[in-house]
């Protein structure tokens, strides 16, 4: 008999090879994390430029010097398109379409199926991206002076991998919602954007002050891309590291409980209902 | 003791009603009328080990629901199955492991895949050993004749060659219970043939039980001894597929050609007259109406002396004597009555 683990794996690489069946929108996806990127540059060059109101290049705007903030624009965005789910829109469709039942007869856990074969359609483009962030950081060291230290790199891969798991299960959740609502795709875009804004994906969440930064430091979104971001730029380090990795697994143990949960309760009634 | 046994199984959808227009959906917003519909009114069967059984009956009478049930995707309201001796909606491994539903209008293979990487993947979550993963597959892949097939994306396939592919992915770990609601739906006579062909054979072969729907009958009458007709939502018949017309089986249908127009009044003198050539045999035009064919309803005994009289004073080109058509005997058990119409 064939190893029972083996049928997650093999949802890995059926991700995987549903990824790169189409070469086209794999490679377009790919490009469209370089214009964020491109956008934020300029952004905060003018923001940072003298006479702009915010001092010299050496000054300091929400606590970021101008190459920390270029650091951090870049990685954030890095980070923010490796963490980046989309597998909701087929929980949703599974749930709305009935496509769930053929998963219910299968000897398959639906949730470990789908964390794997996302896995598996994330893997292609991680490697590519892992492959970008290396250039971008060549390009920092040499263009702002940044630097990673081994230990920073480590800390980083840690933290992303929780971030991974930690925003899967955010939008997991988001998705189980509609076991009870009838269309939420609208509610996938307004969290993708809330979530993005709270995680730090767009600006540090030092520049919402800080009686906003406060109230989003307690909550999981900063530990799916600021947090790990932090590690690589070296602004979180030794036992704040620690600290940091500790959390984030912690909000990923809370939210996998959490997500347990609905979904039992979701499929009590997908079952009662009937598809 | 079957391999499944259904007592009493019964299943209410709760759905909403609502108002005409703008003024009903802002109504329906504030307050839901609450309906409730009893798809399946406590069925109770029982199938043998090894059974081909047909499950027929006209849209929404509850065969999908029932079927849904007994494969563990659905709750009963109440009632009680047992499945292999599991109550399928605990959905327990060893359950799953050896039962199979196919849904003619819904897929389980991944289309942008070639239908190859869903049977492996199939081969990982039913655990089957790679040996006998090939000899299961090399079985369907002969007897369905898709090996040429088995790398292209399942999207870019056609309706017939789909199915014979979720057919394929669906047998690979040889269930011991098979359900299949409309596997031949939409398909031209050739793929419709090659399922049922290939049905038999696994039923031949390996034994496994076969709980099959579909709206053509020629599925059934090929393939099931057996047939369990529901109407809404209740069991209307349940035996021999034979027995469905004994009701009929004194009645013969006889259709007469002619080589030139026949008056309808004429042909109505013989009584029975059930079809006129496209048209029905009451219209108001009747006095005037001549036909070119024409069937009659006539009892078994009566026919001799019926095909001799039209023979000797209709201009008959050709006259064949039939069995009351299957479909009639079933619509006659759909509506619960004794009529011969």
């Amino acid at each position: 008999m064939a190893e029972a683990g083996g049928k997650y794996l093999g949802s890995f690489s059926l991700g995987l090879r549903g990824a790169l069946e189409y070469r086209a929108n794999f490679v377009f996806s790919l490009l469209g994390a370089v214009a964020p990127v491109v956008i934020q540059t300029a952004l905060w060059t003018c923001l940072y430029a003298p006479g702009s109101g915010a001092g010299s290049s050496g000054d300091r705007l929400f606590g970021f010097t101008y190459a920390q903030m270029l650091g951090y624009v870049v990685v954030a965005n890095i980070v923010s398109r490796l963490v980046r789910t989309g597998f909701e829109y087929d929980l949703n469709d599974d749930i709305k379409s009935g496509g769930l039942d053929r998963f219910l007869v299968k000897p398959i856990d639906y949730f470990g199926f789908r964390m794997a074969q996302f896995a598996g359609a994330k893997s292609a483009e991680t490697a590519f991206m892992g492959l970008t962030l290396a250039i971008a950081l060549v390009v920092l060291s040499a263009a702002t002076g940044f630097s990673a230290s081994h230990l920073a790199a480590l800390g980083f891969v840690a933290a992303l991998a929780l971030a991974f798991f930690l925003n899967f299960l955010v939008f997991w959740c988001v998705g189980l919602l509609g076991f009870w609502l009838a269309e939420i795709g609208f509610l996938f875009e307004a969290a993708r954007i809330v979530i993005i804004t709270a995680s730090g994906g767009i600006f540090p969440l030092s520049v919402f002050g800080p009686s906003v930064g406060s109230a989003l430091a307690v909550l999981p979104f900063r530990f799916t891309i600021q947090f790990p971001t932090d590690v690589l730029c070296g602004r979180v380090a030794g036992a704040d590291l620690a600290w940091g990795l500790a959390a984030a697994a912690a909000w990923s143990g809370l939210l996998l409980v959490l997500a347990r949960a609905i979904w039992a309760a979701g499929l009590r009634r997908f079952v009662a209902l009937g598809s | 003791m079957g391999i499944i046994e259904v007592k009493g199984l019964k299943r209410d959808f709760s759905y909403y009603e609502k108002a005409e227009g703008l003024s009903g959906s802002l109504r329906n917003l504030v307050h839901r009328k609450k309906l409730v519909r009893e798809a399946v009114k406590g069925v109770s069967f029982s199938i043998r080990e090894g059974e081909m059984v047909g499950f027929l009956g006209p849209n929404g009478a509850g065969k999908t629901t029932t079927l849904k049930m007994l494969s563990g995707i659905m709750h009963p309201s109440s009632g009680e199955a047992l499945v292999l001796g599991h109550v399928p909606w605990l959905r327990k491994k060893d359950f799953r492991m050896r039962i199979s539903i196919v849904m003619g209008q819904r897929s389980q293979l991944w289309p942008d895949l070639p239908a190859v990487e869903s049977f492996n993947l199939n081969r990982e979550i039913y655990e089957i050993g790679r040996r006998d993963y090939e000899r299961s597959l090399g079985e369907l892949v002969e007897l369905f004749g898709i090996k040429e097939l088995l790398g292209v994306q399942v999207r870019r396939l056609s309706l017939g060659e789909r199915m014979k592919m979720e057919i394929t992915a669906a047998l690979l770990h040889r269930p011991a219970v098979l359900f299949l609601d409309e596997p031949t739906i939409g398909l031209d006579l050739l793929s419709q043939r090659a399922i049922r062909e290939l049905v038999r054979t696994l039923n031949e072969r390996h034994g496994t039980t076969v709980m099959l729907t579909s709206h053509y009958l020629s599925d059934i009458e090929e393939l099931c001894g057996r047939v369990v007709l529901i109407n809404r939502g209740e069991i209307v018949y349940d035996g021999p597929l034979a027995g469905v017309n004994a009701t009929l089986a004194d009645r013969k249908v006889v259709r007469l050609l002619f080589s030139a127009p026949v008056p309808l009044s004429e042909l109505e003198a013989y009584g029975g007259l059930r079809v006129l050539g496209g048209a029905s045999g009451g219209s108001q035009d009747a006095q005037a109406a001549v036909s070119l064919e024409a069937t009659f309803d006539v009892a078994r005994s009566q026919v001799r002396d019926f095909s001799r009289r039209v023979l000797g004073e209709l201009p008959v080109a050709d006259l064949t004597i039939e069995e009351v058509p299957l479909e009639e005997g079933i619509a006659r058990l759909y509506r619960g009555g004794n009529d011969h119409g």
